[in-house]
């Protein structure tokens, strides 16, 4: 049995797998990955080897793989789903966009310096607007009218907001055009390698209703996995 | 010197410990403007960080004897430059067109040509904010390119001497450093400004014209060969004020130099880039490709250096010996990276460097040497990727790739460099049939743990490709 | 006027003989450094980080030229078998020199990565130079063999010994040579330019002859070996070195940092080939008002800076560590008001 383990700059995954995903955990990772790594290698027993990717990585000092995040998302994916020809992962720190040609890698694209495209961007504005994650994803849902938000860069986008709600903008609409944001900057992304459908959308960013709905809007149909935030941890766990 | 060393890349200490063999006469042998005294320029490199070039303290380095010249020479071109003028020597600044008009310059005795814009690489070798901060500070702020701190350097006269003469070219040059001449005319200097025509590939912007095409097969206009000699008789004549020398036969013979060197440096490239082990890192080969643009301020020695680099590489593939792993996969580097880092790094993480579109290869072509000397070295700016199309500009990187040499392309991008962020996308699309990176070059010091993980990525995609 | 260069743009001009902006003002702020950071100096000696710390708050607090990495001279001595105490607020002091308890033959090479308070100056110029070595040179100490050769025997018997058995001498001056040597080279790889300080063969201490016989060739050995690396090197010889002025110049030093001299005659007999660093009184800089050293100070100054190979405005000797704070400040506005060379 392999443990895949995915060490996110904001969670770390663990999958435990062997022909099937038998077991898997999510925890929180706050700067201290080696800690996250003991935890999860002390709740998921049983394994025999160990494959790691991810930020963290190289902290796994056993591991008998180690693979990037970009390999290990296209194979998790395409173990997911065979037929997609891109993936898009939005996740804490970063998103990536993967072109997959004949079940491998064909280009790939990473946000650079800035936080804009990340679900980073979804917290802080979450938190700007006094709301709990799963509110600001279900209040999404509830827009017909997403308000128009230009900026990309999270400090400029919450005075956006701020003015937004002085007029007296419904707060479904504000949130709605915050997730719309961030999915034009990783359209504006994807545009520099060219996104082609069938599309798996992972990473936590999936979970969130709102930012799929945007996504939705954008890119058509989506394939979602049951599992959107072990697609890394399960690719490690089958490259070996 | 070090025959007898297995070929690998060292770090700063070992470079110390391995100097300790030279004697004092080997010291003594090498300078620059044959000078005795100021002018011996062998010191190992941890001088240099001495004086402040932080980043040698984390690079490695090739650890030949060629390589120690080499970087000794290099990283004494700011002295260098001064100690010319103490000597009454003319210093010469040429901007922007990167390789022609510095042949012009040396063809009139005891002139020398350098560029300012090579000052991009300061920044990153010191780990340093200092010019950069300052350039900010006189209008030339983070959006704009690297090369912005030259504009600092022209303020501070600490980097090198206030030139005697300035030639500044413009036009189908890089508009960031456009602007960053003009900012340099604003801080009074006078530059004698030079217009580079535009060049497109297809016939149908000029349909009455005339069109010939380089020896390299690059077409052109002919009314552009004709303008940019215009250009060029323009610098002359102001060197002929200048100097109050005027001799032709100095351009001919300034023109077989170049010559020398240019086709050293293709030799140098075609040997290392073929042999089957990499013979020498890619971060001294790309010294050595800009190395053609002026000679780091010392034509002729730069030149003999050059030779030795030659020898040291011939013998090693000779040998069969390099200094990568064998299994290192050969990549294809578009658009020169001002972070020397990240030259070691991706050699470090697996790949060997066997094509570069530096944007210099106007610098790099043999000039004719049976036309008319202005009409040559129009024509041999005539092949410059800055003002071709990009197809034109990735044309060999793509035979490469079709012929199976290169697997994989890595795009270094400067914030601000217009060419950078409009040719991506186009050369991600010509280049189709291989994995392509491109990278966003960070600020001085700032490369990290995620920009490594997605060159890593690079490597495993090739690695996966080929599979 | 507006200063233009960083102290290390500064720096390096003058070493290539073009002049800066203004002089280089580095008066030799060392220990005094403790005295800013609030450090007892037993920490400042024996802790690298805490030594580079307390340098980087006194460049803070003065905005001087350089930073000096030092304590006291008896570092090389100690490394090769000398003990010294260690004050908690005083420098150390030597409480047995090696050679009274061993032969020379006895005394091995330091190895300065490992060996007692070595260690500290490499870690010390390694802090300094990440946190500030962009824009600040850093100046490591390096006791000269001449004066280390002293500090590993009892005084009295080192300068009989110079008439009675010239060989002796000789052979504790090849051994100091080695260990010089070895720790420059660790110096330059850790990032700091080697300073060569020879208080003890000042004329205050021994005579022109043996300066000549004893000091000088060791002197001059230790430059050429750090010639080697095409850096130019300081000598810094405290006290009185007026007897010996013409001797420096066979040193082979770049730069010569002078203590009582007459600055005039120093830059009359010197300056075609090296540049000057002083050289302000330290009695008067520890216990002269600030107006006084104003005046005093721009005096100096004014004839410094017609050296033709380039000055730097500085101390003759160590700032005396209980310095105020107020002098050193006023040191250096003295030397910024007139030390321009650029309009």
């Amino acid at each position: 049995m392999v443990l895949g383990i995915d060490i996110g700059s904001c969670y770390t995954k663990g999958v435990l797998f062997d022909g099937s995903i038998k077991n898997k955990i999510v925890i929180k990772t706050f700067f201290k990955p080696r800690q996250a790594i003991e935890e999860i290698t002390s709740q998921l027993t049983g394994f025999d080897r160990i494959a790691a990717t991810g930020y963290g990585r190289e902290l796994v000092t056993d591991a008998d793989v180690i693979i990037t995040e970009i390999t290990a998302f296209a194979r998790g994916a395409t173990y997911v789903n065979s037929s997609i020809n891109s993936i898009i992962d939005l996740g804490g720190q970063d998103s990536k966009i993967i072109k997959i040609r004949d079940g491998k890698v064909d280009r790939f694209i990473m946000n650079d310096r800035c936080a804009a495209g990340t679900g980073n961007f979804v917290e802080k504005i979450a938190q700007a607007l006094g709301l709990r994650l799963e509110e600001f994803g279900n209040f999404a849902l509830n827009s017909n009218k997403p308000e128009m938000i230009d900026s990309l860069c999270v400090v400029m986008a919450e005075t956006e907001i701020l003015s937004l709600v002085s007029e007296g903008k419904r707060l479904e609409d504000i949130v709605a055009g915050v997730c719309d944001a961030l999915v034009r900057r990783i359209t504006g992304l994807g545009a520099q390698i060219g996104i082609e459908e069938p599309i798996l959308f992972c990473g936590g960013g999936a979970l969130n209703p709102g930012l799929v709905k945007s996504m939705k809007r954008i890119f058509g149909d989506l394939i979602i996995p049951d599992i959107p935030q072990f697609i890394g941890a399960l690719g490690a766990a089958l490259s070996i | 010197m070090f025959e007898d060393l297995k070929p690998k890349k060292i770090n700063l200490t070992e470079w110390s410990h391995q100097f300790r063999k030279i004697s004092d006469q080997i010291i003594k042998k090498y300078k620059y403007y044959g000078n005795q005294d100021w002018g011996i320029y062998l010191s190992p490199l941890a001088t240099f960080m001495v004086y402040g070039a932080r980043q040698l303290k984390r690079l490695k380095f090739d650890n030949s004897f060629a390589a120690l010249r080499l970087w000794g020479f290099v990283f004494n071109e700011s002295e260098r430059l001064f100690r010319a003028k103490q000597v009454g020597k003319k210093v010469i600044a040429t901007m922007g067109d990167l390789g022609t008009i510095p042949v012009i310059v040396m063809s009139f005795p005891d002139c020398i040509p350098f560029y300012p814009e090579c000052i991009w690489w300061t920044p990153f070798f010191n780990e340093s904010f200092i010019l950069l901060d300052m350039a900010t500070k006189l209008g030339a702020p983070e959006p704009a390119c690297f090369s912005r701190a030259a504009l600092a350097a022209f303020y501070k006269k600490a980097y090198f001497p206030k030139p005697d003469l300035i030639f500044a070219s413009t036009g189908a040059s890089c508009d960031d450093y456009s602007c960053i001449m003009q900012l340099i005319e604003g801080l009074g200097y006078n530059p004698i400004w030079i217009e580079i025509p535009f060049r497109r590939k297809s016939r149908s912007y000029f349909v009455a014209d005339d069109y010939e095409h380089t020896k390299w097969g690059i077409d052109y206009p002919k009314r552009f060969e004709t303008y940019l000699m215009s250009e060029y008789e323009k610098v002359w004549q102001n060197m002929v004020e200048f100097t109050d020398i005027n001799n032709r036969n100095y351009l001919a013979k300034s023109i077989k130099n170049a010559n020398r060197l240019r086709k050293l440096v293709e030799n140098i490239k075609k040997l290392s880039y073929e042999a089957e082990l990499a013979p020498f890192p890619g971060l001294e080969l790309m010294v050595i490709e800009f190395g053609n643009l002026y000679g780091y301020a010392d034509f002729d020695e730069w030149t003999d250096i050059i030779e030795m680099v030659y020898e040291t590489i011939s013998e090693r593939v000779q040998k069969g010996e390099g200094v990568l792993n064998p299994d290192a996969l050969p990549i294809a580097w578009v658009t020169p990276s001002p972070d020397p880092y990240l030259l070691n790094l991706v050699e470090d993480l697996g790949c060997r460097i066997v094509a570069t579109e530096y944007v210099i290869n106007q610098a790099l072509v043999e000039i004719e040497e049976d036309i008319e000397p202005f009409q040559a070295l129009a024509r041999s700016f005539l092949n410059a990727s800055l003002i071709g199309s990009t197809e034109q500009r990735v044309r060999r990187i793509i035979e490469g790739v079709e012929h199976g040499r290169i697997l994989g392309v890595l795009i270094t991008n400067m914030l601000g460099c217009s060419h950078c962020a409009m040719e991506t996308r186009l050369i991600q699309q010509m280049l189709s049939k291989v994995p392509v990176l491109s990278i966003d070059v960070p600020a001085p010091f700032g490369i990290t743990e995620q920009l490594k993980s997605r060159i890593a990525a690079f490597v495993e995609t090739i690695r996966c490709a080929r599979r | 006027m507006r200063e233009t260069l960083t102290p290390r743009e500064r720096f390096g001009l003058l070493v290539i003989d073009e002049k800066p902006d203004r002089c280089n003002i580095i008066p030799l702020v060392t220990s005094h450094a403790a005295e800013i950071a609030r450090m007892k100096l037993k920490k400042y000696y024996t802790n690298g980080e805490a030594m580079a710390r307390a340098q980087i708050a006194a460049i803070e607090e003065y905005g001087h030229d350089a930073i000096s990495i030092f304590s006291e001279v008896g570092i090389i001595a100690e490394a090769m078998g000398s003990d010294f105490d260690y004050p908690d607020d005083d420098l150390p002091v030597i409480k047995r020199p090696a050679l009274t308890k061993k032969n020379i033959e006895d005394i091995k090479i330091p190895v300065p990565k490992r060996d007692k308070r070595l260690p500290v100056y490499l870690e010390a110029i390694g802090y300094a130079y990440q946190s500030l070595g962009d824009k600040v040179p850093i100046l490591a100490y390096v006791p000269a063999p001449f004066t280390t050769g002293m500090m590993l025997s009892d005084p009295k018997t080192f300068l009989i010994q110079t008439i009675r058995d010239p060989d002796h001498i000789k052979k504790i001056m090849e051994k100091s040579l080695q260990a010089a040597i070895e720790f420059c080279y660790d110096i330059i790889d850790a990032g700091a330019l080697p300073i060569i300080v020879d208080p003890l063969a000042s004329s205050s201490v021994v005579s022109p002859k043996a300066y000549k016989n004893f000091a000088l060739p060791y002197e001059r050995a230790l430059i050429d070996f750090l010639h080697r690396y095409d850096l130019d090197i300081i000598l810094h010889i405290c006290g009185n070195t007026e007897p010996i002025l013409d001797l420096l110049l066979e040193t082979g030093a770049d730069l010569v940092s002078l203590d009582q001299v007459d600055l005039s005659l120093a830059i009359e007999k010197l300056s075609k080939r090296m540049r000057i660093i002083g050289n302000f009184d330290t009695s008067k800089i520890a216990f002269s008002s600030p107006e006084e050293i104003m005046e005093e100070v721009k005096n100096m100054v004014k004839r410094g800076i017609k050296s033709k190979k380039g000055y730097i405005a500085s101390t003759g000797c160590e700032v005396p560590i209980k310095t105020p704070p107020e002098n050193v400040r006023t040191f250096i506005n003295a030397a910024k008001e007139v030390g321009w060379y650029w309009e």
